[in-house]
């Protein structure tokens, strides 16, 4: 009997940058990111990014988001129509995308 | 390495130090070359003259309009875009050879023509779309954008002419890098490597058709 081969799904890690003149807590990053993600894709686009909140540094506004490979353009496209929170501007833009988190968090978040 | 162009930020205060700072943010975000529109002087600014551009934007609704802003500008070589709702401006903008690119919004758009399209094609004349367009703008409900955005802007890359995306920002906030804007145009129904296009090959023409000028000085 010959058993299934499992593959592992493939992964990418998004560093990104965020502009807001105000506090923003971890949750509220991943709030307006999901929140956004919804309304340009729905609840089973989003769904299928697997979005996850790594890292987020409050004081530099810098994070670290792992999605699957093929989902990252959906995720830059939801970055780029973020535009304000509570009447402020706000804006994020990805840094840069790695394959492994390590390398992710030494080349774009210095950690 | 592919090289992106944001052609349009537009500055209209008179302070140097936080257009300089727009300017190294957009630097930062991987543009390689930028078109201002401001009453800023290119000497005043941090950067080197290669990296930027004098750009001149015209609102106009007839012929006349367009023919009255056009004549101090004579003997300087600038970029020059013009806006207008009106069809007859725009095909004779599209066929003056003068203007470089013709701006659109989501008003202009939908009355876009066809021989405005093939007279654009012609004289080299692109169309110019701005992100404030596609992120900021509230008129319309983002249902009803993406589905005039996406038929428009695929009719005018299928027809062959010239498409440019740009940032028309006056803050750092309304800035995106380059690939998110890529991205971004997939919503729109844009293929990748037509939105590539948007942002790097056809405003590069554009960009190194006048730093050229500048370099020679003219």
């Amino acid at each position: 009997m010959v058993g299934e081969i499992k593959v592992k799904p493939r992964k990418r890690y998004i560093a990104f940058q965020v502009l807001y003149d105000g506090d923003l807590s971890e949750r509220d990053v991943l709030k307006i990111l999901s929140s956004q993600l919804m309304k340009l894709f729905g609840e089973v686009g989003a769904s299928k990014t697997h979005l996850w909140l790594h890292v987020y540094k409050e004081d530099s506004k810098k994070g670290l988001i792992e999605c699957r490979h093929n989902a990252v353009q959906l995720i830059r496209a939801s970055f780029a129509s973020i535009f304000e929170l509570a009447g402020k501007p706000l804006t994020i833009y990805t840094i840069g995308v790695s394959g492994t988190m390590k390398n992710a968090k030494r080349k774009y978040l210095d950690i | 390495m592919v090289k992106f162009y944001d052609l349009n930020i537009v500055y209209q205060n008179n302070g140097v130090e936080y257009l300089n700072s727009i300017l190294q943010h957009c630097f930062k975000l991987g543009y390689t070359g930028l078109a201002l529109s401001s009453k800023v002087n290119l000497p005043d600014l941090n950067f080197q003259r290669n990296k930027i551009i004098p750009r001149i934007n015209i609102v106009a609704n007839t012929v006349g309009e367009v023919k009255r802003a056009l004549k101090p500008l004579r003997d300087k070589r600038v970029l020059i875009s013009v806006y207008t709702q009106n069809n007859s401006v725009a095909n004779w903008c599209a066929d003056s050879g003068v203007i470089k690119i013709l701006c659109l919004n989501l008003e202009n758009i939908k009355k876009l023509q066809r021989s405005t399209m093939k007279l654009a094609c012609e004289n080299n004349c692109f169309f110019e779309i701005q992100l404030l367009e596609l992120i900021y703008n509230r008129d319309y409900p983002f249902v009803k954008k993406i589905s005039i955005l996406s038929e428009k802007l695929n009719e005018i890359l299928n027809y062959g002419a010239g498409l440019i995306v740009s940032s028309g920002a006056n803050n750092i906030f309304q800035l995106r890098a380059p690939r998110d804007v890529i991205a971004l145009l997939q919503v729109f129904d844009i293929e990748e490597s037509d939105a590539k296009k948007t942002v790097s090959d056809f405003p590069r023409i554009i960009f190194e058709e006048y730093s050229s000028i500048y370099k020679g000085g003219g």
